[in-house]
């Protein structure tokens, strides 16, 4: 076909320039009477008029172009591609879903699956009205059914071994109301109320680490024979003053979270969790070099008698937390983790970056503060981005447990991720 | 890269090629002057009404700056007249030439929309995706505008920047829209039948008065509760997408120079560099077709000057703006091997605090290393005649003419009006300092009843230097069908610019050519020549028809870098010179 398009080019191009050449071969036997520029600017427009030929786009503005209508389209209500919504660790997915606006664009249905190359599977259905009072209020509900099919798990403890690595496969329903109430731009006030059902840990599909019951037992990984259904509510206040949130260069975002499940099958696994978070950006050389900081603190609270599921624990490790590390890598009932990241410029829409991070998870909070057996990496980056959020990141991070490289869509040092089950970073 | 035009681009080539053939075989066509000469308008006779939309985005802006696909021959603009310069077209006109607009003339907006418009108004279409928000309005008379708003952090700043911009663009020659600071209230406001609205998602729905106060909301707001906007008046006729800086359209039979070869595209580069207009991408330009008699023309506007000056649109100018393309080979060289730690001289450029102005100033600002964010083809090609010819319209400005245009922003801080004239004043000066004094700089020759040749010095009319200069002139007859030039005497200096005509010529001599050296201790490119062509006419009175601004090899560093670039994807020619 290529070949075809060139040969008509070459062969239409060819033809022209022999109208023009016969045209100005012809211009002698008239070129006695015409004696003006103007004359001879009009033989040459002349020329051109016999061989106009419309504009053809450049085929990427076309692609551009097309894309943007078919993104407009999507965007709009009926059915529209998904991507993502899945966990760290379980790679791109890619869905249909469909939308509807209701009750005079005020209210938003939505319904979607999605499944990543390794076989995970995301389907949910929400309704939301997403800006109330305008944008002060959005409320909603939401049913989720997932089943991530290759989550690590490398046993609890600061100390487990990356030897024992090993994968589960992890399918729950949750069922949940929320709303968020923004008194301010820069504060949020949220809450959600959901059932977190029909859990269940099976044998992880990976063929890389054996399936986490073949090494892992009740006591090693509590919950791992039995999953109950939980009621599960979390509060949240995040205030972000950060200038550009997608692409922060001053500001910053702090955020305080707890959440509290209940047992509803077995009284033996209820607990509590508290999240801090605090991200700070803080502009050199006029907002063009940037130093990030954050510090992040995670604790689990249980009665006596009663455990954290393992699936539940803080985990460390992967793209948001240590780079230098595996995805879900160290876990314990708390979590203490530090980030610093300088970003530099390469040119306008690629900065470069140097990171260091350490981070550990321990039974206690103390412990866990105390970061004596932190795990550290640091590394290197490229970010390429807009004015107005980060398109692309690679690092290459390097920890005590050699080099990793990754590839991710999202900014780093980001907000904690929302999905109930299982904890993600 | 879209092989229709790369073949369009050899067409043009071929057809510059083949008029020359054709002209030799014409024998008349192989003269170097005609009787129409020196053009002053270029005849646009042929009907355009076929002409279809362009599309050109970015991805063909990024490809044309990966490949640079553009014809870097190292050759004279095309489109100049046989007194090297600019005729009136569908690109350019010449409006106040090389005087400077009076102050009157700019309080009176000459040439512009009688009166700004006013409310009540009636919303059209709006939008909250993009970089800005903006609106589609009519106002009480029914016309329809675009209308943009300054951010809340810089009240003042985008929209003054584009009404000085607008003007002096327009000012220089440049068909512009028509660009009017107005006043709109939110009580003025009523929104139309059928209006649309483009939300941040993309989607388009019936606009709704929250959108208009999303809208308002991200807009400065004065203290009595109004908005100051920017209304651009729609350009007359329809509109066909932008130009590009190379090639050519391949439907519009008038557009048959290359666009990087276009003197006044090249010379924009002047211009552009004054007014830190740093988004001259191909996108912010735009063709529209429009009735001119009989005929249909498509005429070529500039548009969009939120990005100039201080103002980078929704916020201050960036720093890098103007000292670095946004993929500057050195600049990322540096960035990564200093792992950051290389500072580039403008970060640390300190700007006053002046929101309505953003970030200029004339201290840092070296004319010839400035450049706007993308590369620019037209750019690119400029040589030192077309920066002359550009330096020239800039220097024409004065210190009050300048303030005048200022105050055409209406800043409420008389220290930012005060700021922005002082700057834009010695940024003209700068340009004249380095593009004016460049090359030779005799300009207007002449020749008077008593058969004197007059001329005059362009750099010091422009007060530039006081350094007396010497001319040299060599005389020759020339003939017009052989370009054959027989000199006649030897060189002559010429007091005060003025050379009498040699008296030793037969009745039958036609043309006359004077080769001017220009001899002065500061400046010693001057001594390239200047060859002007002098006509005798049916009633023996001499006149001069023709200038031509001769250019050393390898003049200046911008020229070694031509050199350097040229004739990458083309091959040798330097036909026309």
């Amino acid at each position: 076909m290529n070949r075809l398009h060139n040969h008509y080019v070459r062969r239409t191009t060819l033809f022209r320039t022999c109208v023009l050449l016969a045209a100005f071969a012809y211009a002698p036997t008239v070129g006695a009477q015409e004696e003006t520029r103007a004359d001879l600017l009009t033989r040459e427009r002349e020329a051109k008029a016999q061989q106009a030929a419309p504009p053809v786009a450049f085929w990427l503005d076309r692609t551009f172009v097309s894309v943007e209508s078919r993104l407009q389209e999507w965007s709009g209500d009926g059915l529209h591609p998904v991507t993502g919504g899945m966990i760290p660790g379980t790679g791109i997915a890619i869905g249909p879903g469909f939308r509807h606006h209701l009750f005079g664009n005020q209210a938003i249905v939505d319904a979607s699956g999605a499944v990543s190359a390794g076989r995970s599977r995301v389907m949910r259905s929400r309704l939301e009205w997403p800006q109330l009072f305008t944008n002060r209020l959005s409320v909603g509900a939401e049913l989720k059914y997932q089943d991530f099919t290759q989550v690590n798990f490398f046993g609890i403890g600061e100390d487990s071994l990356k030897t024992n690595q090993t994968n589960y496969r992890l399918k729950d329903v949750d069922v949940l109301g929320f709303a968020a109430i923004r008194p301010r731009q820069w504060l949020t006030i949220g809450g959600r109320v959901g059932v977190l059902r029909r859990v269940e840990i099976a044998a992880g599909t990976s063929s890389l680490s054996p399936s986490t019951g073949d090494r892992f037992d009740e006591v090693t990984a509590p919950a791992l024979t039995r999953q109950p259904d939980f009621l599960h509510t979390d509060l949240s206040v995040a205030i972000d003053t950060r200038d550009v949130p997608g692409y922060p260069s001053s500001g910053g975002r702090y955020q305080v979270s707890t959440a509290s499940f209940h047992d509803q099958s077995y009284a033996q696994y209820s607990f509590r969790r508290l999240d801090a978070d605090a991200a700070h950006y803080i502009p050199l050389f006029h907002k063009s070099w940037v130093l990030a900081l954050r510090g992040r603190t995670v604790l689990s609270q249980s009665a006596a008698g009663q455990e954290v599921p393992f699936y539940l624990l803080p985990t460390l490790g992967g793209s948001n937390t240590l780079r230098g590390f595996a995805d879900y890598r160290f876990r314990d009932r708390d979590l203490a983790l530090f980030n610093a990241e300088y970003r530099w410029p390469i040119f306008r829409a690629l900065d470069g970056s140097l990171f260091y991070e350490a981070g550990t998870v321990a039974p206690s909070l103390q412990a866990a503060l105390s970061m004596r057996h932190a795990h550290t990496d640091y590394g290197v980056g490229v970010r390429l981005h807009t004015a107005k959020r980060t398109l692309f990141r690679v690092d290459i991070a390097r920890g005590s447990e050699g080099i990793r490289t990754i590839f991710a869509f999202t900014a780093p040092l980001g907000a904690p991720s929302r999905t109930v089950a299982p904890y993600a970073p | 890269m879209d092989r229709r035009h790369n073949a369009s681009r050899w067409q043009s080539i071929v057809m510059v090629l083949a008029l020359g053939a054709g002209s030799t075989m014409a024998g008349a066509a192989t003269q170097k002057f005609f009787p129409d000469d020196p053009l002053t308008s270029d005849p646009e006779n042929s009907d355009a009404s076929h002409v279809k939309p362009q599309i050109v985005g970015p991805g063909y802006i990024g490809w044309q700056i990966i490949r640079d696909t553009a014809d870097h021959t190292w050759r004279r603009a095309i489109n100049v007249n046989v007194l090297d310069e600019v005729p009136d077209s569908s690109w350019f006109t010449n409006r106040f030439e090389f005087r400077s607009p009076s102050a009157n003339a700019i309080e009176r907006d000459s040439g512009r929309a009688a009166e700004p418009p006013h409310g009540p108004w009636t919303v059209v279409a709006g939008k909250s995706n993009g970089v800005m928000p903006g609106l589609q309005l009519k106002d009480s008379t029914g016309q329809r505008y675009f209308v943009k708003f300054d951010p809340p952090s810089n009240p003042e700043m985008a929209s003054g920047a584009e009404v000085i911009s607008t003007w002096i663009l327009h000012a220089v020659g440049y068909n512009v829209p028509d660009n009017q600071l107005a006043t709109l209230r939110r009580d003025d406001v009523v929104i139309g039948e059928g209006a649309t609205f483009k939300g941040p998602d993309g989607r388009k729905r019936p606009l709704t008065l929250a959108d208009l106060d999303q809208v308002l909301h991200q807009a400065a707001r004065r203290p009595d509760g109004s908005y100051r906007i920017l209304a651009s008046r729609a350009l007359d006729g329809i509109a066909v997408g932008p130009f590009k800086y190379e090639g050519t359209r391949p439907d519009d039979p008038n557009d048959i120079v290359p666009h990087e070869h276009r003197r006044e595209l090249r010379g924009l580069r002047v211009f552009a560099a004054w007014l830190n207009h740093v988004d001259t991408k191909a996108e912010n330009s735009l063709d529209t077709l429009i009735a001119v008699g009989p005929r249909t023309i498509v005429r070529h506007h500039l548009i969009d000057f939120g990005s100039t000056l201080g103002s980078g649109g929704v916020e201050p100018m960036g720093r890098r703006d103007g000292y670095e393309y946004a993929l500057d080979k050195r600049a990322t060289i540096l960035g990564l091997a200093s792992l950051g730690l290389y500072v580039p001289p403008w970060q640390r450029i300190r700007y006053p605090h002046l929101p309505s102005v953003g970030r200029i100033d004339a201290d840092h600002f070296r004319p010839e290393r400035w450049k706007p964010t993308l590369p620019n083809p037209a750019f690119q090609n400029a040589r030192p005649d077309d920066t002359f010819w550009a330096a020239r319209r800039v220097m024409a400005f004065t210190d009050e003419a300048i303030a005048a245009i200022v105050r055409t922003a209406q800043f409420s801080d008389p220290q930012a009006a005060a700021y922005l004239s002082n700057v834009l004043i010695r940024r003209r000066d700068a340009i004249g300092r380095t593009w004016l004094t460049a090359v030779n700089p005799i300009v207007d020759p002449s020749v008077t009843d008593a058969g004197i040749m007059t001329f005059r010095n362009a750099v010091t009319d422009a007060g530039l230097t006081t350094e007396p200069s010497e001319y040299w002139v060599s005389w020759a007859t020339y003939d017009n069908t052989t370009g054959a030039a027989t000199p006649v005497g030897h060189a002559e200096g010429c007091a005060e610019a003025q050379c009498p005509l040699p008296a030793n010529v037969t009745p039958e001599t036609q043309y006359l050519r004077a080769e001017i050296r220009t001899v002065n201790s500061a400046y010693p490119a001057w001594s390239t020549p200047v060859h002007v062509f002098l006509r005798r006419d049916d009633d023996h009175r001499w006149s001069a028809v023709g200038l031509e601004r001769l250019l050393e090899d390898s003049q200046s560093n911008d020229e070694r870098r031509f050199a350097n670039r040229r004739n990458r994807r083309t091959p040798s020619s330097d036909a026309g010179e």
